[in-house]
């Protein structure tokens, strides 16, 4: 479902507004790159695959019929991207360096042990996450990373609402299993 | 922590929820945003709502059972007899006795009117065939037997001439 927002920007750009288009892009890049980001594990490949992603969202918009949102249809472009590239370079690699370029969200005042508990804990989180398999990957990142819905997550993954719901509760016992794991003395 | 199944406890889940929905996330490059601005396509988006196959398929789906609908109201329609009186009067209540009647009258005429058609293939019985047909068309004019022999007397006189 679109809100009334989206459908006057859809419209706009669909009248070839230039001004639409930036406001697509600016609204949105960054979301399709840190997706990217989680799914290859390479930024370089990302950065690659988002430009791909906007490059074949130019030339379906007219055919986007705007029954999901358009966050939702462009990380289904994004994820049928990195489908196709064959799922190569899905090591998580040096992610944890390139968290560390971010506006981080995290208190900077904080005490230099604090915070280097914390980018302990990131590590550690992002370690685990790459011992999961694919699937259970794509719906931690989608809901947890993306803040989306299980009703926008079915629209990226094409799978009923339930489906996608029970999956990311699956994933999450798992990720939480190999931290125990991984703890474990 | 773990429950009896050996799954994790709810309340750890929800704490590593809340630690996933904290954790840093990577930025994208500086220069990424200025390339997919550079590469956004300008007046060639202008695009509209391209038709694509399915769109034609539906549309000629949507078409072809528009004329089938049409087609059938017109049968249905010209099928029904006086159909424009019958929309407009109300049902008439036919009693049993009446309904009765009804069927006597089409067995009689119709026995008369196969009397008379074996009548009418024999040399000298075209005169009484034609007779019963007239019979018929005066005393059952309403019956099929009744239509069919005006028709029968129609056709035999055109010969005749």
């Amino acid at each position: 479902m679109q809100r009334r927002p989206e459908k006057q920007l859809l419209k706009a750009i669909r009248a070839g507004e230039r001004a639409a288009c930036e406001k697509l892009v600016k609204d949105y890049y960054q979301r399709v790159y840190r997706f990217l980001v989680h799914l290859t594990g390479d930024a370089g490949r990302a950065d690659d695959l988002t430009q791909e992603t906007f490059t074949a969202a130019w030339s379906s918009i007219g055919g986007f019929k705007g029954r999901c949102s358009i966050a939702s249809w462009l990380h289904r472009i994004a994820y049928s991207k990195f489908v196709d590239a064959g799922r190569k370079s899905r090591q998580l690699g040096n992610l944890q360096a390139q968290a560390r370029q971010k506006a981080p969200r995290r208190d900077e005042t904080a005490e230099p042990m604090q915070r280097l508990m914390t980018e302990e804990r990131d590590e550690e989180l992002y370690q685990a996450l790459r011992r999961l398999k694919h699937d259970d990957q794509v719906v931690i990142v989608l809901h947890y990373f993306q803040d989306m819905s299980y009703r926008e997550m079915a629209a990226v993954l094409g799978k009923p609402t339930g489906t996608v719901k029970w999956r990311t509760s699956r994933a999450l016992k798992k990720l939480k299993k190999i931290l125990t794991q991984e703890n474990k003395p | 922590m773990k429950d009896q199944n050996g799954e994790p406890l709810q309340q750890d889940l929800t704490r590593l929820e809340d630690e996933l929905r904290e954790l840093d996330q990577p930025q994208a490059p500086a220069d990424l945003e200025g390339r997919l601005l550079a590469a956004i396509p300008g007046e060639s988006i202008r695009v509209g709502a391209k038709p694509t196959r399915r769109h034609y398929y539906r549309t000629i789906g949507w078409a072809a059972a528009l004329v089938i609908a049409m087609g059938a109201l017109i049968y249905y329609h010209n099928r029904m007899p006086d159909s424009g009186v019958m929309s407009s009067q109300p049902f008439q209540i036919v009693s049993q006795t009446d309904i009765a009647e009804i069927i006597q009258k089409e067995v009689t005429s119709a026995r008369l009117l196969a009397s008379a058609n074996i009548l009418a293939q024999q040399p000298t019985g075209i005169s009484f065939a034609q007779d019963t047909y007239r019979y018929l068309i005066e005393s059952y004019p309403d019956t099929t037997a009744g239509q069919e022999a005006k028709k029968l007397l129609v056709k035999q006189d055109k010969e005749i001439q």
